[in-house]
């Protein structure tokens, strides 16, 4: 029967068509798994909630042992979450080509594993001490996985914004050396904005490295909880988005200035 | 030595028995195939399958040749050929400049979407 089932398993694979099997995934189809699994997640705390205060309100063992079931789907569905949140974060760093945090394969790998320790039959206070293990590993450990990549991600989209203004502004300086080479442009005034440009650029590296320090700071302190040192991060981060956008509004400016000057033959 | 004298004829001179012919084999494949019903049934329905499947590719085939002969092409349109503008370096700054602007409005320092999950760590009751 085994024998057969394979065979027909075999002979339905190879007529599916090969868009039916081969679905990428991406950051896109990451995410929708994340907000998936956290509606089903709210579900189960929900429901978790409900029987335990049934339970505290009239204690009799089969509302125990229901508030018992209710936790476990709970907490199976929490270490869930966690592993589906940090493999979005993980796609999305890699979407925008930034490295990942060194500790984030192994944080996924964890969450993985501690779902399959809570057991059908364990009681409350097994799952109680069990659950404890996820606490404590999202204090020491995952806590700073997420809000390094959460920096990381934005740090990591205001770099690439940022190296595709540097392209283009380095086709326009390469339009202003050609013009000015056919004698159809004349360098004034492009020389001077070339410093205000420049200039904008030092400040954006600037801001960079002091917001890069601070989130790395995450690290060192144990006072200081990571949410803290990231909203601090990100706080030092901010101005950047203004100098980007500044900076792309000087790039406009300076195009539609090379258009206007060019010396029509 | 002794060994010599048990077996003294060499071994490729040892008569050999005869193989059966490929019919005897299919035959005894196919014997042991039809002791087991559910193996030998869904070989049959595969064979049906592949068999009527290509039957039909084969009807189909014959009657869109049909179809192809009988077709008389309708005179063709001369259709105009525009020649694509090659883009000057400055348009296609611009439009990287507006591409980037609309990056920058939607770009959302906090990652709000991605916020941690507000989940439940104290469970004891």
């Amino acid at each position: 029967m085994k024998k057969a089932a394979l065979i027909l398993s075999l002979f339905v694979f190879l007529l599916l068509p090969p868009g039916a099997y081969a679905q990428e995934f991406d950051f896109a189809k990451a995410y929708q798994d994340f907000i998936f699994t956290q509606t089903e997640y709210d579900q189960a705390d929900s429901d978790y909630e409900q029987s335990k205060n049934s339970y505290l309100k009239n204690p009799t063992l089969t509302l125990k042992e229901e508030a018992r079931k209710k936790t476990l789907i709970m907490l199976k569905s929490r270490d869930e979450l966690f592993r589906v949140y940090l493999s979005a974060l993980r796609m999305k760093l890699l979407e925008i080509k930034f490295a990942l945090p060194p500790k984030m394969d192994d944080e996924i790998s964890w969450y993985k594993g501690h779902k399959e320790v809570y057991k059908d039959d364990d009681p409350l206070e097994t799952l109680f001490s069990k659950s404890k293990e996820s606490k404590s590993r999202f204090t020491s450990d995952t806590s700073f996985v997420i809000y390094e990549s959460l920096f990381d991600i934005s740090f990591g989209e205001i770099q690439n914004i940022r190296g595709d203004q540097e392209k283009v502004y380095s086709s326009l300086k390469n339009s202003i050396d050609l013009g000015v080479k056919e004698g159809i442009l004349v360098i004034d005034p492009f020389n001077r904005w070339f410093t205000d440009i420049d200039s904008i650029i030092t400040e954006l590296d600037a801001i960079n490295l002091k917001a890069k320090a601070k989130i790395a700071k995450m690290y060192g302190t144990s006072s200081i909880l990571p949410k803290n040192s990231y909203n601090s991060a990100i706080a030092d981060l901010i101005p950047a988005t203004a100098k980007i956008l500044e900076l792309n509004q000087f790039l406009t400016e300076f195009l539609n200035a090379i258009n206007a000057r060019l010396i029509k033959p | 030595m002794n060994q010599e004298t048990t077996n003294p004829i060499p071994p490729e001179m040892v008569p050999q028995a005869p193989k059966p012919a490929a019919k005897q084999l299919f035959k005894d494949f196919f014997d042991k195939i039809r002791q087991n019903k559910k193996i030998f049934w869904l070989i049959v329905s595969l064979f049906s399958i592949i068999v009527v499947i290509t039957i039909a590719g084969i009807i189909f085939r014959l009657i869109k040749g049909q179809k192809d002969a009988s077709f008389v092409p309708s005179p063709t349109t001369k259709v105009a050929v525009v020649e694509q503008k090659e883009e000057e370096p400055l348009d296609l700054a611009k439009q990287e400049l507006e591409s980037i602007e609309a990056r920058i409005k939607d770009f959302d320092i906090y990652q709000k979407r991605l916020s941690p999950p507000a989940v439940n760590f104290d469970i004891e009751f």
